[in-house]
């Protein structure tokens, strides 16, 4: 009788839900409920001794609901657990003589009440010690409470009653293991005992094997121009996935028979094996971890850490047993042949297919696919760059298996044995590597590690064509300077589009392989005389006109805290007296600029500069209007790209960013904000003109069109540049060597940097364009 | 309704001693869905739940019984029915007429009901055993409109009753959970995003503690997207249905607008979760989170799960939430539901 009582609890609930919630939670941890929506049902249970326990679930709110546990509390005090929804009524509840460990308040919690429940019996268990405030009895509750919140927490978990089903098979297999054996010979039984809860423990904590459903390796990010040509992979691991149906059937033969012949016998784990593999480890007297299926080895691949343990090793069969239940054979294999390693950063059999024979898995010959199944084992050991003769007898051992499999006739094995062995590792080549590295930096700033592995597809700005045509332009440009007898030089040029910012090209140096430092985007150089527009600009802001007239004068600058004199001379040697704004640009007259720059201020200059784009520090000393502060060639012509239009251009390296769901992540649309009042941009736009048309910038009439720009040279021929636009785009051209010692006599910017601007703008389509008559703004 | 008896299985159909085998029927304001054979959803049948009337001539009557399409006729008029409806009404330029909406019976629509059973006859044959149990899924009841549903409820068991079947209702939602996440002891949230309206259920080991709905759902869109841009709302089911991609950029009005409503949708569900739940005593403490499941033709674009995570972020529910997963088959999970019922019925 007493023994039926035992876990045995009346509930009654003033709303069913309620009832229910408690009721199911408790039967849930194997209590024994009965729910009745009449409270004197349920107190009949206690009397009759059906039951030892009585919850009770009330609305305090209700008068009636607490005069009902008041008449409970009199006659049932000691079997008596409420549950309310009211905290405050605790003391309510205490004076009514309910044992307040046994009023449970707040939200419903099916926790709490399994605990206190679990208490109750545990007090009913055993007669509780004489003193019962000793502290190893209260320890002892404590456990115990911890234990029912455990025990609670596992039985809501996710009962899947396949764990039990692959349990059994997995026992099945694991009698052959060699460690269980050992235990068994031990003769320890007890140790059976605790195998059956580590397992069951191995068992309650495998990955959630649905994840496969929604599997996506690391993927590359992928590069492209704007017109779609790719330009670069960024990837941790080298990898494309590749259907099955893509794989040739003797590659996959190949794999089968070297990793787990008995593939499409066994169900994910293969006793057969595991008995071989045993009986060579005792032969051999040790240890080893041989005999993994196919199965086996995609789960340790994708679910599990590496490391040896025997925990592992189970979880891998529990894994394989699953997989095989919810995939295919072929899917399985698919899945395992696109994430082997094999060396040399390829993931996958695509990926090792392009790293090791440059081609697609789906032209693999023969022999090539048994190499690759050689690898995965050791892709270092076999490699057939560092041991070619250990690879060759590893491969020829695959096809060996092949053979005996019957996958091959002697006549295909001897014609494969015969087969060379891959010699030159394929990398994967770039083109326009700078602007590569330009994005890759920005990206990773936005993505961070996520870059490399989250199979991003990026449009970039980039114009293959006008990519094609500065890279051109600059090899035309340091064969006139060789001719010239000028070697050692470096070039950069940058192309921005006026209305978007897009870098529509970026060639940072003459020989990537060399060095990758971008002369275009990180070097800081002298601007020299190409700084002048913006003194200019301040001018014609401050009320200057382009016919004010200013002084070509001599004048001497205290420099260097008035230690130093300052007197800036011009490339002439000569003064020219008073001459037009126009005219002291147009002809890069340096004394004329200073004192120009004297009327207007530093300070009005330095923050046009920086309005209009030059994000380097310019220092607030007087050579800096004639470009002695250093700038990137990227933000110089960004800041001409202002002068052209008026408006602020941000150079934009990117368009459009997909992400592996097809979504686009990344869309920048903002509209560059208009900073220049339009008659100041078209005073510096009439006298950008007359620099080309009467100035320095001459030899662009050769492009018989209207275009703007400024040259620019630093002290003794270190830079020479040329920045300058046409309606659409914003050129910069820079050249000098990275010692910065001077390109060589009379070298400047008109005759050093100009012909290759030139030459890039004369493969710049012009259909249109406005071709209006030269020199006419 | 006493789901919380319920015992899940995962056994599927079978027919059992006297009775004939299971079906599980959803009656939905678009779609009525009536679930068969829980392996290869084969034997399930989904049918509009429209109608379409022409006039009534000799000739066009011939055509209908020569094509097998099913329809009657009353005051002179031929009611074309199901899916039929759609196709004529597609051929012949005009929208269907719709018995139900909002999730509930039309009262407006004069033949509705007659409409609905001519509907659900050949879908739901006369029982092998008199008294066969028959589940059928039921609404919850709308916020700030209590009882409304009760109307609905009784229509149908009538009709079932008429038909030889003891007739269960259950829960729109608690179907949802009981179709996808009966291995999970029955706990989680299941929504149905239906024509009419959005049902929720707060599940906890089957039992349906919390259950309300909203009166919104794809009809609200259409409706809502076609006065903003000035479209017929048929269009925009059209496209909505056949094109809308929700996890990626619109690329015209139409879809702009489908987004906002979307996100109008999503955003009112996800604040009404909170609140109700919040509100409710019946929502326990639980140290585990959740899983919700999305179902209903409403969650079928790409994206909407992810859309729906989202809106959720924004809001502050008692529960945490361990993933939101779309329905097996969205279109099905109720009816799936409410066959499962049946099959635990038939086998406890
Ligand atoms: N592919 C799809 N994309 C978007 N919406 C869809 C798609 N297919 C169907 N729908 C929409 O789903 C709704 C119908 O779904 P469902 O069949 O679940 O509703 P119902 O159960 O009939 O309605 P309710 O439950 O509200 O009474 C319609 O609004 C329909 O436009
Ligand atoms: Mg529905």
């Amino acid at each position: 009788m007493r023994a039926d009582r035992k876990k045995s609890v009346a509930i009654y609930a003033a709303r069913p839900v309620r009832g229910q919630i408690i009721a199911k939670s408790l039967a849930l941890c194997g209590i024994r409920v009965t729910l009745d929506d009449d409270p004197e049902a349920a107190i009949r249970k206690i009397e009759s001794g059906a039951a030892a326990l009585l919850v009770v679930d009330v609305n305090n709110h209700l008068q009636e609901e607490i005069e009902l546990v008041r008449g409970m509390a009199t006659h049932l005090a000691d079997c008596l657990l409420v549950t309310h929804t009211d905290p405050r009524d605790r003391d309510v509840l205490e004076e009514m003589g309910v044992d307040r460990t046994r009023c449970i308040g707040g939200p419903l919690d099916p926790e709490q009440t399994f605990v206190a429940v679990d208490a109750f019996f545990a007090a009913d268990d055993g007669p509780p010690p004489a003193d019962q405030s000793t502290g190893k009895e209260k320890g002892r509750l404590k456990a115990r409470g911890r234990r029912a919140r455990k025990a609670f927490q596992r039985a809501l978990k996710a009962p899947d009653r396949r764990v039990w089903r692959w349990w059994t098979k997995l026992i099945r297999g694991l009698q052959m293991l060699r460690p269980v054996r050992t235990m068994a010979v031990s003769g320890a039984i007890l140790a059976a005992g605790a195998l059956a809860g580590y397992l069951f423990w191995c068992l309650s904590t495998l990955p959630d094997i649905d994840r496969l459903n929604h599997y996506s390796p690391f993927k590359a990010t992928k590069l492209y121009s704007y017109g779609n040509q790719l330009l670069a992979e960024l990837y941790e691991q080298r990898r494309t996935p590749v259907p099955l149906d893509r794989i040739p059937v003797h590659v996959r033969q190949a794999f089968i028979a070297i990793e787990d012949a008995r593939y499409f016998q066994h169900s994910g784990i293969d006793p057969i094996r595991i008995a071989g593999a045993l009986w060579a480890d005792i032969k051999a007297g040790g240890f080893r971890q041989g005999g993994s299926t196919i199965t086996q080895q995609l789960s340790k691949m994708i679910f599990l850490k590496p490391e040896k343990t025997m925990t592992r090793k189970i979880k891998e069969m529990a894994i394989a047993l699953m997989l095989e239940r919810r995939y295919s054979k072929d899917r399985i294999l698919e899945l395992y042949l696109n994430q082997a390693y094999f060396g040399c950063q390829a993931y996958g059999l695509q990926a090792a297919a392009e790293a090791y024979f440059g081609k697609p898995s789906d032209r693999l010959t023969l022999a090539e696919g048994a190499l690759l199944a050689a690898l995965p084992k050791a892709p270092n050991a076999y490699s057939p760059f560092q041991n070619p003769e250990r690879a060759r007898r590893r491969r020829d051992h695959v096809l060996q298996r092949m053979q005996v499999n019957g996958f091959l006739s002697s006549d295909e094995y001897r014609q494969a044995t015969g087969a060379d062995l891959p010699s030159v590792f394929h990398e994967r080549a770039y083109r326009s590597p700078y602007f590569v590295d330009y994005c890759q930096k920005y990206l990773e700033e936005t993505y961070g590690d996520r870059l490399n592995t989250s199979g991003l597809t990026v449009y970039t700005t980039l114009d293959a064509r006008l990519q094609a045509a500065a890279e051109a332009a600059i090899l035309k440009g340091m064969a006139a300077l060789e001719a010239r007898g000028v070697v050692g030089v470096q070039a950069a040029l940058v192309a921005l589009a006026l209305d978007t910012g897009h870098i529509k090209a970026m060639v940072g140096g003459t020989d990537y392989d060399r060095t990758q430092f971008n002369r275009a985007a990180q070097a800081l150089r002298q601007p020299g005389s190409a700084f002048k527009p913006f003194v200019y600009l301040a001018a014609l802001q401050k009320g200057y006109q382009t016919d004010s007239h200013i002084q070509d004068m001599p004048v001497t600058i205290a420099v260097n805290n008035g230690r130093q004199t300052w007197r800036p001379r011009n490339y002439t040697g000569r003064f020219n007296g008073e001459v037009t704004v126009k005219e002291a640009l147009t002809r890069s007259l340096n004394a004329a600029t200073v004192n120009l720059a004297l009327q207007v201020g530093l300070t009005d200059i330095i923050g046009t500069a920086h309005k209009v784009g030059i994000r380097s520090k310019i220092h607030a000393v007087y050579p800096s209007v004639l470009g002695a502060s250093e700038v990137t060639l990227l933000e110089l012509a960004a800041a001409y790209g202002a002068l052209a239009t008026g408006r602020r251009i941000e150079p934009v390296c990117l368009d459009r960013i997909i992400d592996k769901a097809s979504a686009t992540i990344w869309d920048p649309g903002t509209e560059p904000a208009t900073i220049l009042p339009s008659s100041a941009v078209a005073g510096i736009r009439e006298m950008l003109a007359a620099v080309v048309s009467d100035g320095t910038g001459r030899r662009a009439l050769a492009l018989e069109r209207t275009v703007y720009g400024k040259t620019g040279t630093t002290n003794g021929n270190a830079d020479a540049l040329f920045v300058g636009f046409d309606d659409r785009l914003v050129v910069g051209v820079w050249v000098g060597r990275d010692s910065r010692e001077p390109i060589g006599p009379k070298e400047t910017g008109a005759r050093a940097a100009l012909p290759i601007w030139v030459e890039f703008m004369r493969q710049v389509p012009v259909e249109g364009m406005r071709v209006a008559a030269l020199g006419s703004p | 309704m006493a789901p919380g008896s319920m015992t899940t299985r995962r056994k599927t159909a079978r027919s059992s001693g006297g009775g004939g085998p299971s079906i599980g029927l959803d009656i939905g304001t678009a779609n009525i869905v009536a679930y068969r054979n829980g392996q290869s959803e084969k034997g399930t049948q989904m049918e509009a739940n429209a109608f379409f009337t022409v006039p009534s001539m000799p000739n066009t009557r011939k055509i209908l019984e020569d094509k097998a399409v099913r329809f009657f006729e009353k005051d002179e008029r031929l009611h074309i029915l199901g899916n039929a409806a759609e196709e004529f009404a597609n051929i012949l330029g005009g929208t269907t007429r719709r018995p139900m909406e909002d999730g509930l019976v039309n009262l407006k629509e004069d033949d509705g009901i007659q409409v609905i059973q001519a509907i659900l006859d050949p879908m739901v044959p006369e029982p092998a055993q008199k008294g066969q149990p028959l589940w059928f899924s039921v609404p919850g009841d709308p916020l700030d409109r209590n009882g409304a549903v009760l109307f609905n409820e009784s229509i149908f068991k009538t009709y079932l009753k008429g038909r030889g079947y003891t007739p269960r209702p259950i829960n729109e939602a608690m179907a949802v959970v009981v179709s996808e996440l009966s291995d999970q002891h029955a706990t989680g949230i299941g929504i149905s995003m239906g024509g009419g309206m959005c049902n929720i259920c707060f599940s906890y080991l089957s039992i349906p503690a919390v259950t309300y709905s909203i009166q919104k759902g794809g009809d609200f869109i259409d409706q809502t997207v076609g006065r903003s841009v000035g479209e017929p709302a048929t269009k925009i089911k059209a496209i909505k249905e056949q094109e809308l991609d929700l996890s990626v950029a619109p690329r015209n009005n139409i879809e702009h607008g489908l987004h906002a409503a979307y996100d109008d949708l999503f955003a009112s569900l996800a604040e009404s979760l909170a609140r109700v739940l919040r509100g409710s005593d019946n929502v326990p403490r639980l140290n585990q989170a959740l899983p919700i499941v999305l179902s209903g033709g409403t969650v079928l674009p790409p994206g909407s799960r992810e859309r729906f995570a989202a809106c959720l972020g924004e809001v502050d529910l008692p529960v945490r939430v361990a993933k939101v997963v779309q329905a097996r088959n969205p279109l099905y999970a109720t009816a799936k539901g409410a066959y499962m019922m049946a099959v635990a019925e038939d086998e406890s």
